[in-house]
């Protein structure tokens, strides 16, 4: 068979109990989902056991995926709560919401600029002047999908702290898009 | 969705090995979710296929169930385990049926008076040794042929699920001993026992429903020979249960010196 | 090398009946198909190769082994892949539970070995995708596969095959084939089937049963060279033929024992041969 199934197609073939179409869906997201997974958590045997449960969870889930949605935004979904949930029994390793190197005031690099402009439009500008602390929250409840309390769980700060740093982090958006875009 | 523009290489790079920020970082990121060209052009490390066997362990080997691990933690080796653990997929649904028609002679038993008493001990001590023989006559268990060609003993396998079966059937027996009144509650299980026996003996020459055929026409002769002149209670009397104790016995013994030949095939 | 299969005057009755008598068979590593009309005697001589009945006469040597002994039988067993006729299966379990039971079964008491095991057999029928499925789920053809499966576990010394083909489609034939023939460089396999195209295929030894008895023990091509010289094709059905049909070109195509003289000779098929074979065995002894 040299047919390609689409994501949703593999999709409903797990549900039926495909095990060849569940191979198939890892060949094709495991690699980026393990780069982004890494990009939020240093420890690779966290990483490698998130990655498993994920794919385990697709298995169980795959009857509930709706065929209109993107697989990889869900698989996403998946895999970032995988991760917390991970993250919950190893209380020694830490959630990283915000990567350092460009925490500091240094200018992103022009191709950079492109890059932000084009997914994110001036969002991306904007968001690069937050503090690291609101960033952080904007990070893993806007980008990533948490919700406040697992937010507040993985960065470890209450949950009224990630609701107080996510509302200014808005408003600082807001005032700095009006800037841009009057 | 059609996107024109894609991740160049150098960002990608940076992203994959996290030189990058969080802010351009979330840009790819944002980006990948919707775009299969540049997913795919995500290396895929080595530790992948270590975590994809462990994937694939988890779906695909089933899980070993509550009652086989506590057989394991007794002492039971696997294959033992095993067999007991899975007996139920053999003939599952015969034992429903059965306990059904136990369920139905239990009450004409229990509130039939003479009549419903004699109905009762007739079916009653045969159900058993029908339970066990839907486990492993060939006709009904194709799967049986293959078991006998493993160097698994064809005795203990028929012994294991024999029993496990009776276990899962047990609550069943006991019920229909609390609901029957009088002194043939409980004591029906004497028979039933003889009848179970000696259709694991018969079956080392005939397939194991002939057995159960030859040994219930026997039993009715039985029960139809005391009904003739007298009680219900007669048929489960101290002479008539030591006669089941050592039919059961000798079938045992029987059963032991021919295991070799337990399961036999109808000519095809 | 000696013989993995020795049968010297072997018979089983059943009552009255004869299912087979009188047997001498010699088997040696390779395929060796196995012919005959149904009710020959096949699935029983099967039956007691793989040890799941007694012979009621005769003497059987597996693998140097006696199969009577309870011992060696079971050393037998240990040594042995059978697929039978019909294989039912259990309610509930899924393609690799069922392989994973017979495995256990097998002794192979040491769970990550075991299911890698499972896993090339598996694959070896091209199942590996559909492991987790249910068995219920699963085609005909996926299941006689999965039969299949488990008489390859361990890569037995002797496998007794009774009809792997039936119910695959020209691919999964084809692949069977494969594997098959991959397995008989170190093992003996014996199989029973109707398709003659497989033992032509396969087999270097063909063995034709008629009513219990043997009756044509030798090489493929031997069987095959029997029927040259007797198909043709003619523009008419021959009166006397033991088979004729009418081919997709309109001519005829004619089997008797001799062709007439002149007749437009075409090469015989290992059908021809059998066919040609079974119409002459009341004559042979």
């Amino acid at each position: 068979m040299t047919v390609t199934r689409s994501d949703a197609e593999l999709m409903a073939d797990i549900a039926g109990r495909d095990l060849a179409a569940l191979r198939e869906l890892y060949d094709r997201h495991a690699a980026w989902l393990a780069v982004r997974l890494r990009r939020r958590c240093n420890d690779a045997e966290v990483v490698a056991d998130a990655l498993q449960d994920t794919f385990v969870a697709v298995w169980d889930e795959a009857p509930r995926f709706r065929g209109d949605g993107e697989a990889a935004a869900w698989l996403w979904g998946i895999a970032v709560r995988r991760l917390v949930s991970r993250l919950r029994r190893r209380r020694d390793v830490a959630f990283l919401a915000d990567l350092p190197s460009y925490a500091g005031p240094v200018a992103p690099a022009a191709e950079e600029q492109v890059l932000l402009s084009v997914e994110y439009g001036d969002l991306g500008t904007a968001l690069a002047r937050l503090s690291p602390e609101m960033r952080a929250v904007m990070q893993a409840v806007v980008l990533d999908g948490l919700t406040t309390r697992e937010a507040a769980k993985v960065l470890k700060v209450p949950e009224n702290t990630v609701k107080t740093r996510l509302h200014r982090a808005k408003a600082h958006l807001r005032t700095d898009l009006a800037e841009v875009t009057p | 969705m059609t996107t024109t523009w894609h991740v160049d290489d150098a960002a990608l790079a940076r992203w994959v090995d996290s030189t990058d920020g969080s802010i351009s970082g979330a840009s790819v990121e944002q980006h990948l979710l919707s775009c299969e060209q540049c997913r795919a052009r995500v290396p895929a490390e080595p530790v992948l296929d270590a975590v994809w066997a462990r994937v694939q362990d988890v779906v695909e080997v089933p899980p070993v169930s509550l009652l086989e691990r506590a057989l394991r933690r007794v002492g039971l080796p696997e294959a033992d385990a095993r067999i007991v653990a899975v007996s139920p997929a053999f003939r599952g649904a015969w034992l429903i049926g059965l306990a059904t028609l136990l369920a139905f002679v239990t009450v004409a038993g229990g509130y039939g008076e003479g009549r419903g008493e004699w109905v009762f001990l007739a079916v009653a001590p045969l159900v058993p040794a029908l339970a066990i023989a839907l486990g492993y006559d060939p006709e009904l268990d194709e799967a049986l042929e293959q078991e006998c060609a493993t160097p698994y003993s064809r005795l203990r396998l028929v012994l294991l699920r024999s029993a496990a079966l009776l276990v899962i059937a047990g609550p069943v027996f006991v019920a229909t001993s609390l609901a029957v009144p009088g002194t043939i509650a409980f004591w029906w299980l004497a028979p039933a026992a003889g009848c179970t026996a000696l259709v694991l003996a018969l079956s080392t020459w005939v397939a194991p429903l002939t057995a159960v055929g030859g040994v219930a026409t026997t039993w009715f002769v039985i029960v139809a020979s005391i009904a003739q002149g007298g009680s219900p209670a007669e048929v489960v009397d101290e002479r008539w249960v030591a006669v089941y104790a050592t039919v059961c016995f000798a079938a045992l013994v029987l059963l032991v010196v021919r295991r070799g030949r337990l399961a036999t095939w109808r000519a095809t | 090398m000696s013989a993995t299969v020795r049968l010297t005057g072997v018979g089983k009755k059943y009552g009255r009946t004869h299912t087979l008598r009188g047997l001498d068979l010699v088997l040696e590593p390779g395929v060796t198909g196995l012919l005959g009309p149904n009710g020959a005697g096949k699935t029983t001589l099967l039956r007691i190769l793989a040890t799941v009945l007694p012979p009621s006469e005769g003497r059987v040597r597996v693998l140097d082994l006696d199969p009577s002994d309870p011992r060696e039988r079971t050393e037998v067993r240990r040594r042995l892949g059978y697929l039978p006729q019909e294989l039912g299966f259990p309610s509930g379990f899924t393609a690799f539970a069922f392989v994973d039971y017979l495995a256990v079964l097998k002794e192979w008491t040491q769970a990550d070995a075991r299911h890698d095991e499972v896993r090339r057999v598996l694959g070896l029928v091209d199942l590996a995708g559909q492991s987790a499925k249910k068995v219920k789920a699963l085609s005909g053809g996926q299941r006689r596969r999965l039969a299949l499966a488990q008489a390859l576990i361990g890569s037995p010394a002797l496998m007794l095959l009774d009809e792997p083909t039936t119910g695959l489609d020209p691919e999964q034939r084809a692949s069977l084939r494969g594997v098959l023939a991959e397995a008989a460089r170190t093992s003996t396999v014996l199989l029973s089937t109707h398709q003659t195209n497989d033992v032509a295929a396969l087999c270097e030894r063909v063995v034709v049963l008629d009513a219990g008895r043997v009756c044509f023990n030798g090489a493929v091509r031997e069987l095959l060279a029997r029927a040259e010289g007797c198909v043709w094709l003619a523009d008419e059905p021959h009166s006397s033929a033991i088979s004729t049909w009418r081919t997709g070109t309109g001519r005829y195509r004619n089997l008797a024992d001799p062709a007439p003289p002149g007749a437009e000779l075409v090469e015989p098929t290992l059908e021809d041969a059998y066919l040609l074979l079974r119409s002459s065995a009341p004559a042979l002894t």
